[in-house]
């Protein structure tokens, strides 16, 4: 090998270590991803002036067309004297009217919805003495709450890991094995073999951590599909409620689009700050304690451990093991509730836009709610 | 392109099937008999059947515009350039495609749709997942186990202590989770051959529920029907896959992005962690191996976690529109059809 070649492959591996240097994170970063520009945006593309105008245009012509039509339909209505067909149209006209409105809306643009966005969340966390950067635009609403919810999940993550060693060193003791047994006869003695019952019920604790990642994982992706997406319901809702016969779903789309976009990621952050304060995770875990430290004292420490193996004090590292993975799961749990939360309330909201915006499918008892 | 042409056009025209013109003359002779009884009605004192002729040619009229509407609008769907619209909004992978593989170029919307759906099942998120997962799975299960032995008389066996511990991830806690995982993602696979399915057969779904529900319109017993038929006919012809299409297009794109993020840092955190030096006391130490290890497994968890949103949500999200679509339009047009409450109600 020459001294060029070595130079080179030198050269090379300090390009590659330099070229790495930013990569210094185990834990991947998505939400940065998803809120900083790296990914095209549908409603950047709708909202740049060529295709928004033409919206804007297109929906305008459609308007007029359809008062033609109504206009036909009333003078037949006037000719044949078919009251209903004249209710209807009148009613036409009307829902035109406020077809307009939605499109002046529109052109009000995204300015307008951020302002509305920002504001919820802004009005929402003033109870709650927070640290969180403050809210300047949509994307940062959505970043932030996407970080609060990928963070906890990664932890709970984490929190695995730590699960695993524990059950592996307590696998370890568990098997400890004393043999007096020269010539194959004689005694063997497990003295902690018992706590393969305590892997056992610390193990359980896994399904709990899986359930919480899973759900927190998903919000994280939700809110990235619900940024992304959703605005294109705004525009698809206009057009087709500017039609009388998907007036209906145009107004579910319209109510999709309120509830998930502007409220879902509002009452997601407000939440999300309250149940990741200090003092909640706190309290979560007070309450835990209290109740394992009476459970404790009126079952483990005096029936269950002597039962089992009298000579052993170890009922406290027994309890406390379970009690520090009951607090790691309420601390969890309780922002997976949040989410629960905020979704009943958007559902109760769309049911509410679908009645203001005539889908009587988004009402009471509607869809939505026998699919969850 | 000419494939939904063909069959919509061969439902249309085929002479077994000849129903356009058919319906065309039923609808006029309907007309003219509806016409002559409103015009006899005075002359019998019955007003109120005067009216409700009214309404009724009134109805048929709607039905005639109705029929030419539809083979407007289904020529229109099977011609028009969706590909290039949603490439404009970003909608459409074209970039990254392994050779082989064709971009549908100028496609219309059933194309775009089966093509994302397609790239998700076999190259994008879903793929991947169902290739890496298994793998870490097999990996943490190769894990290391520890074994410690001490005679008290060299030699004998059965005189001392003994120990042993398995590190083994995969049969302990993480076991369980990409357990759980691997077997949603099977549940995954099938709720998107589902999809598939549906959007392989919304063209013909379009051509044969729309034409028998315009036929049934025309006459007044089976107008309600007709109604319903045509609200599903569209709503699974034509609003399911423009929902797939830009649903699964976004993820398709959205995907091809957070993959670099996902998975460029499994090599960069475990060898080259912060300098040269850096790199070469973490290749001694084990420390690499550790990143490595753990970067891996939270990549891999965020990819099933972008795969099981993708592949949850959007279908709960396609078919609550479709159906939303199909109750309000069949109330429009006849009955109430409420074709996800009778699955459900049938699961």
């Amino acid at each position: 090998m020459n001294k060029r070649t070595i130079l080179l492959v030198i050269l090379a591996a300090i390009i590659l270590a330099r070229s790495s240097y930013a990569q210094t994170q185990i834990l991947p970063d998505p939400c940065y991803s998803l809120y900083n520009g790296e990914l095209p945006s549908t409603f950047g593309a709708l909202s740049n002036a060529s295709t928004y105008k033409g919206l804007i245009g297109y929906s305008m012509l459609i308007i007029l067309s359809v008062l033609m039509i109504v206009a036909f339909l009333y003078a037949i209505g006037i000719a044949f004297k078919i009251n209903r067909l004249i209710s209807f149209s009148r009613n036409e006209i009307l829902e035109n009217v406020l077809n307009f409105i939605l499109i002046l809306f529109v052109a009000g643009g995204i300015a307008g919805i951020d302002g509305v966005v920002i504001g919820i969340a802004q009005f929402s966390t003033s109870a709650v003495s927070t640290s969180q950067p403050s809210i300047t635009s949509t994307s940062d609403l959505y970043h932030n709450a996407c970080e609060n919810y990928y963070g906890d999940a990664m932890g709970e993550v984490g929190n695995l890991f730590l699960l695993a060693l524990t059950i592996f060193e307590i696998n370890i003791a568990s098997s400890f094995q004393f043999n007096f047994m020269p010539n194959g006869f004689g005694v063997s003695l497990m003295p902690f073999a018992w706590y393969s019952l305590l892997s056992k019920m610390v193990g359980l604790f896994s399904l709990p951590i899986v359930a919480i990642t899973g759900i927190e994982l998903i919000n994280v992706y939700l809110l990235a599909i619900i940024y992304y997406i959703f605005p294109l319901f705004l525009y698809l809702g206009i057009l087709f409620r500017t039609f009388p016969w998907t007036r209906a779903i145009g107004g579910a789309l319209l109510g999709l689009f309120i509830s998930f976009y502007v409220f879902y990621p509002a009452l997601i952050y407000a939440i999300s700050n309250i149940t990741t304060s200090s003092s909640m995770q706190a309290f979560a875990q007070s309450t835990i304690t209290n109740f394992a430290n009476e459970l404790r004292e009126n079952f483990l420490g005096s029936s269950l451990t002597t039962s089992i193996n009298p000579g052993l004090s170890v009922s406290s590292a027994f309890s406390s093991l379970i009690i520090t993975y009951a607090e790691t799961i309420a601390g969890g749990g309780i922002n997976s509730i949040g989410i629960l939360i905020s979704l009943i309330i958007c559902f109760d909201l769309i049911e509410a836009f679908g009645d203001l915006l005539g889908a009587p499918s988004l009402t009471h008892g509607g869809i939505l709610n026998k699919v969850i | 392109m000419q494939e939904c042409l063909n069959s919509i056009n061969s439902f249309l025209t085929a002479p077994y099937t000849a129903w356009f013109p058919i319906t065309l003359i039923a609808a006029t002779l309907i007309i003219v008999i509806l016409a002559a009884i409103y015009l006899f009605a005075p002359l019998m004192g019955r007003e109120d059947i005067r009216r409700n002729i009214g309404i009724m040619i009134y109805q048929t009229l709607f039905g005639i515009v109705l029929i030419i509407a539809f083979g407007i609008f289904a020529t229109w769907v099977c011609t028009f350039n969706a590909e290039s619209l949603l490439q404009n909004l970003n909608l459409i992978l074209v970039n990254g495609i392994p050779s082989g593989l064709a971009v549908p170029q100028n496609a219309n919307l059933y194309e775009t749709a089966v093509y994302d759906l397609y790239w998700f099942t076999n190259y994008g998120a879903l793929a991947n997942t169902n290739y890496f997962l298994p793998v870490l799975y097999f990996v943490l299960n190769m894990g290391p186990s520890l074994n410690i032995k001490v005679n008290f008389i060299p030699g004998v066996d059965d005189l001392g202590i003994s120990a042993k511990g398995s590190f083994n991830l995969g049969g302990l806690v993480l076991g369980s989770y990409f357990n759980y995982v691997i077997d949603a993602l099977y549940w995954l696979f099938i709720i998107n051959d589902v999809q598939f399915i549906i959007i392989s057969a919304a063209p013909i779904i379009f051509a044969i529920f729309v034409s028998i529900g315009l036929i049934a319109r025309i006459f007044g017993f089976s107008r309600n029907f007709g109604g319903s038929l045509i609200a599903l006919g569209v709503g699974i012809g034509f609003v399911y896959p423009l929902m797939v299409s830009i649903t699964y297009g976004f993820i398709n794109v959205a995907y091809s992005q957070l993959k670099n993020n996902i998975f460029s840092n499994i090599v960069g955190s475990a060898l080259f962690s912060s300098n040269l030096q850096t790199m070469l006391v973490g290749l001694i130490n084990g420390l690499a191996v550790v990143n490595l290890i753990l970067s891996s497994i939270y990549s891999i968890v965020n990819l099933a976690g972008f795969t099981a949103t993708a592949s949850l949500i959007l279908p709960i999200l396609n078919f609550v529109v479709v159906n939303t679509f199909v109750i309000d339009f069949s109330q429009a047009f006849g009955e109430r059809l409420d074709f996800m409450s009778l699955l459900a109600r049938i699961v």
